[in-house]
């Protein structure tokens, strides 16, 4: 079996571990091998990708190192083995795994796989004449740990000592099950139909592409008019083409089949019907189904057309239900919604800011659409905002813009606040927590003030909770401050009550935290870590904040008596700040070339608040 | 461990495989020295078999490069050569008693016994030749000469002269390891590899292992045959040689650059190493060089496509006057005894052949007869349908149609009338049957002709059959029972079924390792070298065939009557069978690796086989020579489809690259890419008009076969037509892409109405 290499190494020891050697094969080695397999092919497919042509040092990385010898020669039991020998040793067992491999590799392909498993290196072994192992068999690719130390780095195989009683007292495992066969129409003359069997037409990553890139779009509707099977044939005069070639795009027709217009009829009048088990059957369908892509554009125009409707009408529940639509839309996850986005968008935004979405502003529930709404919104920024779309920072800038608006009405303001609230809190702290001060002295001249509505005092105190709910956490991480005077002095109306909440969730807080201190017995850090109990340590930093900032803190302390005074004094510089910040982005959309989405949620808005003032 | 090596060296693949050095002297020698080798060790292994030495009619030959041999010394030839292969196997045993006996017997002399098989230290004698004392440093210096002069020459020559840098970086190689450079071979390879074309990578993987002396000897370097090859000196004599083909101009300027910079290293590896295939006219460009480029020894030489190929179609049996024919034609003793009748027609095919080879003309008189019988039979049928590419009617003996084959190919008619004809305004709808919790486990799967069963062979050794009609599956009922059977009567066949056996899915299992290829008439075969024959009455095996010494990789059945059938396997060679005898009739050697694909010809005279030296091969069953080679493919073959006029091949395998062949004259017509993982099954429409493939990405992709072969077909003759000059993607044809959710395609095949029905295993992510 094995070469006698000439060697003038202690004979000995050579002798000794040629027996073992195959013992070396069979049982250590063959582990390595897959280890070895795995990272050649890894390799090759890295090195796939590259056009530069292959890199294969073969020659330098998947050997087995003379350490690697000597550990598994160590292993059974030959200490001394000289290094001439281990070498010899290496190099023949390098060769010899790799023919091994090769031909395992045979095995894995003929078996129409893409995965070695050690059933192929067994094959392989059976094919030369060598017993092959028994017993190694898994499912999964073996997992190696690996382990470094002292310099040396090992990768191993963890076995774990099994207590053959275990072994014989567990219950027989199950059965693996057998195969069966599933039949489906993968295509019906040409045409693949939209069924969940079949992957659907167009992959979100295809969608992705094609909004991105609409002449890739352009040569593959070529190439299918080209192909297609009712397109006449085309490969003709593609052939002569000229570089002078026009592309002209042809206009979108979107033929809906029979079926899927009864399935739209359905769907839609289930998504708004009065049936709650049929409402929730065709959310389901909207969210999974695979096949929605080419009736996409239908539903969406559908859910624009009824928000704008609905809006009118003052219809809340229909309202709720067309966001649960869209809802459904975003989470399908076949579906890439970027081309439709200028139908959902001003939708959503109009269900977050419209004045008025009920009969009875004052009894019904309308500010959970807003809040729904404005989650739809915040999901549609995360999934949809590109560097060309910028839809996150538009939306941004046409919420802080109806925050600006003195004359806005309160419902609006709270839906402004809704969607700037969950686009997170790098927004909040830059959009909302400037015009608390603002807000806080309309909310005061509502609650307190004279002359006002039951309506406006809810609203105002709707706001007021939403607020606190949402700045007290920026708050609790933004600054260690907790003396009231100063909440006071920057929030106005609102200092004291988000005093409250943040000062509640320090105590939480440190509730939780002295929860978990106490069990790990370390009460040393405690009184560092806890901030209520130091107030004199976070209090110095603050002095200093103070100090940096001259304008702001005469102010402050002027402020504790007559509040109108600040309001002034404090909205221009914070105006500044936040055009600041706009700036850049307006200038940004502007590069862009459609603007028309911003537009669109701006006339919107507009809108509201003209039919607002018309039924005023 | 002494007795497993043992007997390794009795079944090696070796011994098996067709040693270029003595095919250089003479094309048939080689070809028995292989299957007597070949039958010792079978018979090693099966005491029951007597030893005999296979029996002289098994012919495998190396694809004869020169087909001029006459026939006489050719016999005489072949006996010594029988003979030294037993004398070779005495001494080996130390049997020395018996071989100086059969020595003085045989009357040989030492002379002739050189001459003999080639035992390992001819191997390494042969490897001496590697033996240089050059300065191993020089042999980097060598080589970047070499790489710059090519890259810097003119647009027009680049390409082809650059054919020989891998060969010469290869040998080089070896040539340095051989030496014991090693680090030098190291250093060598580290920085020439990177320099290669892609599609070497796998060889370079498996030549970075070899890294020494020892394993250059090592009967499993995968280079052997690469590295056995050696100019006999004799000119026109390329056996075992890389192939280079080169314009003159190309040619005179690589010399004029060797000889100007004294480049001896490489001098005398392109002339001991590398045949190079001069040819006049235009070098070729880029794209021309590439698609041809992957075979592991090279490019085909001209002269191995020389040969006349039958590719037209067998004349279909007229239904009406069916009996008549046969009658006529093929009456006498073949229905007695068929497998008597190939070995009896193979001496006179074979003459006739080699006869037609070597002048040109048809025009043996034994043909003439032939063609004055075909010319009556073409008369009498209705059709007269005279194709000049048919092979004559008996040129390969096939068996007459049974009573129910009539009945078959009748109601083929019948559902071929009802056919939708396909086209690229008219796609097929797709059935596709989802196999699920076979990943990781279905390795085969096929449907009988009909499209009413389809078997699926596992990885855990089991076929299973599911019946896709309502027809259940029913099993014969026991001889008693049978026995009580009126015979006369009209339902005989139905009563002969067991009612209460019915199942709609039924599972055979005999085999003792994967089942790598299932074909129905129902036939397969499988990891355990064995190639069994199962029953669709009685389920249960009737024939378990053994005559593969490694795995079955395929195995097909020939589509005339089920009766012959082929299989391809491990040990480098395809094999000819009939249902009724247990040994091969024919074995095709001269691939240089696992042959992994084989398909019949539809007029049963050819086999192709697809191989992982990444070549496709033509045998002819006849005369079990190879008649065309084709080169192109950059990794193993793994499935291979005939149009339906016979005259196109497409392969494909594991480079995701679709290749079709013109068999008339062996030229690539077309390379089809838009695959991105392994193609493992093609399949062409009833009329042949759409070519559907699908493998392992996943999808199934639909080509407008008419439009990739328009060109072709168009030109007067065809046969001219070669890629040199054009450029060669077909990719503007494909008229579908039809993707899957996660299952990968492993069969397909069109119905008789022309439904595509499809195939694979889902995979769980």
């Amino acid at each position: 079996m094995h070469p006698t290499p000439v060697i003038t190494a202690d004979p000995d020891a050579f002798a000794r571990v040629s027996t073992h050697l195959a013992h070396l094969y069979e049982s250590r080695l063959l582990k390595t091998i897959e280890r070895l397999v795995e990272r050649t092919e890894t390799r090759m497919a890295d090195k796939e990708g590259e056009s530069t042509g292959p890199v294969i040092n073969t020659v330098g990385c998947t050997n087995i190192y003379v350490d690697s010898i000597k550990a598994m020669a160590e292993s059974v039991g030959i200490s001394s083995l000289q290094d001439d020998a281990a070498k010899e040793i290496a190099e023949d067992v390098t060769f010899r795994l790799k023919v091994i491999i090769q031909d395992a590799v045979k095995f894995m392909e003929l078996g129409k796989r893409r995965k070695l498993c050690t059933q192929d290196l067994d094959y392989s072994l059976k094919i030369k004449n060598i017993e092959p192992l028994y017993g190694i068999q898994s499912s999964d690719s073996m997992s190696f740990r690996f382990i470094s130390g002292g310099g040396r780095e090992l990768h191993f195989v963890e076995e774990k000592e099994q207590d053959i009683q275990d072994v014989v007292s567990a219950p027989v495992s199950k059965v693996p099950v057998g195969a069966t066969l599933r039949a489906h129409w993968l295509a019906i003359e040409g045409q693949q139909p939209s069924v969940p069997e079949n992957p659907p037409p167009q992959s979100k990553d295809q969608q992705r592409i094609d909004s991105i890139d609409s002449s890739n779009k352009l040569n593959k509707g070529i190439r299918a008019k080209g192909a297609g099977p009712f397109a006449p044939i085309v490969g003709k005069p593609i052939k002569f083409v000229s570089s002078e070639q026009v592309f002209i795009k042809q206009l979108a027709t979107h033929e809906l089949s029979v079926e899927q217009q009864l399935y739209y009829m359905e769907i839609t009048e289930a998504c708004v019907g009065s049936d709650e088990t049929k409402r929730t059957e065709a959310l389901q369908s909207l969210s999974n189904d695979p096949g929605l892509y080419e009736m996409l554009p239908k539903l969406c125009t559908f859910i624009s057309e009824s928000v704008r409707v609905n809006v009118v009408q003052y219809n809340l529940a229909l309202l709720i239900y067309l966001m649960r639509m869209v809802k459904g839309l975003l989470e399908n996850q076949t579906l890439y919604l970027e081309k439709y986005l200028h139908e959902i968008i001003p939708s959503v935004a109009t269900c977050i800011v419209s004045k008025q979405l009920c009969l009875r502003p004052e009894a019904d529930n309308h500010w959970a659409l807003r809040d729904f709404a404005s989650r739809l919104m915040a999901q549609i920024c995360r999934n949809y905002t590109t560097s060309i779309n910028n839809i996150q920072a538009r939306m941004t800038r046409i919420f802080s813009q109806a925050l600006t608006q003195d004359k806005m009405f309160l419902s609006s303001v709270y839906g402004a606040i809704a969607g700037l609230g969950e686009l997170g809190p790098d927004v909040i702290k830059a959009f909302i927590i400037p015009k608390i001060k603002d807000i806080g002295t309309r909310l005061e001249f509502c609650i307190d003030g004279i002359g006002h509505t039951q309506a406006d005092k809810t609203s105002a105190s709707k706001i007021k909770a939403l607020i606190i709910k949402l700045v007290a956490p920026v708050l609790k991480s933004k600054s260690g401050s907790d003396i009231l005077e100063e909440f006071n002095a920057e929030y106005g109306y609102l200092g004291q009550a988000l005093h409250v909440a943040v000062t509640q969730l320090r105590v939480q807080e440190q509730k939780l935290l002295t929860a978990t201190t106490s069990a790990g017995s370390s009460t040393a850090n405690r009184p560092a870590n806890s901030p209520l109990s130091s107030p004199s340590i976070t209090s110095a930093p603050q002095r200093v904040m103070q100090a940096a900032r001259p304008i702001s803190s005469p102010q402050t302390q002027s402020a504790i008596g007559g509040q109108k005074y600040v309001i002034i004094s404090n909205t221009a510089p914070q105006a500044q700040s936040v055009r600041m910040v706009s700036g850049p982005l307006s200038t940004s959309a502007a590069v862009q070339q459609q603007g028309q989405l911003s537009q669109m949620a701006k006339v919107l808005l507009v809108n509201s608040q003209k039919k607002s003032g018309h039924h005023q | 461990m002494e007795s497993n090596s043992m007997k390794l060296e009795d079944g090696k693949p070796q011994d098996m495989e067709i040693d270029p050095i003595q095919s250089s002297q003479s094309p048939y020698s080689s070809s028995f020295s292989t299957m007597s080798t070949a039958g010792i060790g079978f018979s090693n292994n099966q005491s029951d078999t007597n030893g005999s030495v296979s029996s002289p009619v098994v012919n495998g030959s190396t694809g004869s490069r020169s087909g001029e041999a006459t026939k006489a010394p050719e016999a005489s030839l072949a006996d010594k050569n029988t003979l030294l292969a037993v004398l070779s196997f005495l001494k080996k045993h130390n049997l020395k008693d018996t071989e100086n006996i059969l020595k003085q017997e045989a009357m040989l002399s030492e002379a002739d016994m050189k001459g003999g098989i080639p035992s390992d230290t001819d191997v390494q004698s042969v490897l001496l030749s590697y033996a240089s004392d050059e300065n191993p440093d020089e042999y980097t210096d060598a080589y970047s000469q070499l790489k710059t002069f090519i890259d810097s020459s003119l647009d027009s020559y680049k390409y082809e002269v650059g054919q020989i840098l891998w060969p010469v970086f290869v040998h080089m190689y070896l040539e340095l390891v051989y030496n014991e450079h090693e680090t030098q071979a190291q250093t060598f390879f580290i920085r020439f590899s990177k320099m290669q074309e892609t599609f070497h990578e796998a060889d370079l993987v498996s030549l970075g292992s070899i890294m020494k002396k020892a394993h250059l000897v090592n009967s499993e370097n995968p280079f052997r045959p690469l590295s056995l090859g050696i100019s006999s000196g004799k000119p026109g004599s390329s056996s075992g040689l890389y192939v280079v083909r080169m314009s003159r101009e190309a040619l005179s300027l690589l010399k004029r650059f060797l000889q100007e910079k004294r480049l001896k290293l490489i001098q005398n590896i392109v002339q001991d190493r590398i045949f190079v295939d001069v040819y006049d006219g235009m070098p070729r460009g880029k794209a021309a060089v590439q698609a041809v480029a992957g075979h592991l020894m090279g490019e085909a030489l001209r002269q191995d496509n020389k040969a006349k190929v039958y590719y037209g179609l067998l004349r279909e049996p007229d239904l009406q006057n069916v009996h008549m024919d046969e009658d006529d034609e093929e009456g006498g003793g073949e229905s007695q005894n068929p497998s008597s009748n190939p070995t009896s027609a193979t001496p006179s095919a074979q003459k006739t052949d080699s006869s037609q080879s070597a002048q040109g003309t048809p025009g043996a008189s034994s043909d003439k007869s032939k063609k004055k019988k075909n010319k009556k039979d073409w008369l009498m049928s209705k059709k007269g349908k005279n194709d000049p590419n048919a092979p004559p009617i008996n040129r390969m003996p096939l068996p007459e149609l049974r009573d129910i084959d009539k009945i078959e190919k009748a109601k083929a008619l019948r559902e071929a009338g009802k056919r939708v004809p396909l086209g690229p305004e008219r796609l097929p709808s797709i059935c596709f049957y989802t196999i699920l919790n076979g990943d990781q486990q279905v390795t085969c799967i096929k449907w009988s002709e009909d499209g009413t069963l389809m078997a699926v062979g596992f990885a855990s050794s089991s076929i299973k059959i599911w019946s896709l009609t309502p027809t259940k599956l029913k099993k014969l009922k026991g001889a008693s029972d049978l026995a009580e059977i009126e015979r006369e009567s009209d339902d005989v066949l139905v009563r002969m079924m067991d009612d209460r056996t019915a199942e709609t899915t039924r599972t055979l299992r005999g085999h003792s390792g994967p089942v790598y290829s299932i074909d129905f008439s129902p036939d397969n075969s499988s990891e355990d070298a064995t190639i069994r024959l199962w029953s669709l009455l009685t389920w249960t095996c009737i024939v378990v065939y053994k005559g593969h010494l490694f795995p079955v990789w395929k195995v097909v059945f020939s589509p005339h009557g089920g009766y012959y059938f082929a299989s391809a396997g491990h040990e480098r060679s395809a094999r000819l069978w009939a249902t009724d005898n247990y040994q091969p009739l024919r074995v095709f050697a001269g691939h240089f690796s696992d042959v992994t694909a084989i398909i019949f010809h539809p007029n049963s005279n050819y086999v192709a086989t697809g191989s992982a030296d990444r070549s496709v091969r033509l045998w002819d069953c006849v005369s079990g020579s190879c008649v065309r080679l084709m080169t192109g493919h950059k990794a193993t073959v793994h499935t291979l489809a005939f149009s339906n006029d016979g005259r196109f091949l497409v392969s494909s395998g594991s480079d995701s690259k679709i290749l079709i062949w013109d068999l008339a004259n062996g030229g690539l017509v077309t390379i089809l890419g838009q695959h991105t993982e392994c193609v493992y099954t093609l399949a062409f429409s009833r009329e042949g008009t759409i070519l559907a493939s699908g493998g392992l990405d996943y999808a199934i992709r639909l080509w407008d076969f008419n439009k990739l072969i328009e060109d072709v077909i168009s030109e007067e003759g065809g046969a001219t037509i070669s890629p040199d000059s054009k450029k060669v993607s077909g990719d503007h044809s494909q008229v579908g892409a039809y993707h899957t959710k996660s299952t990968s395609v492993f069969g397909l095949h069109f119905t008789r109405r022309n439904i595509l029905l499809a195939s694979g295993p889902y995979q769980q992510s």
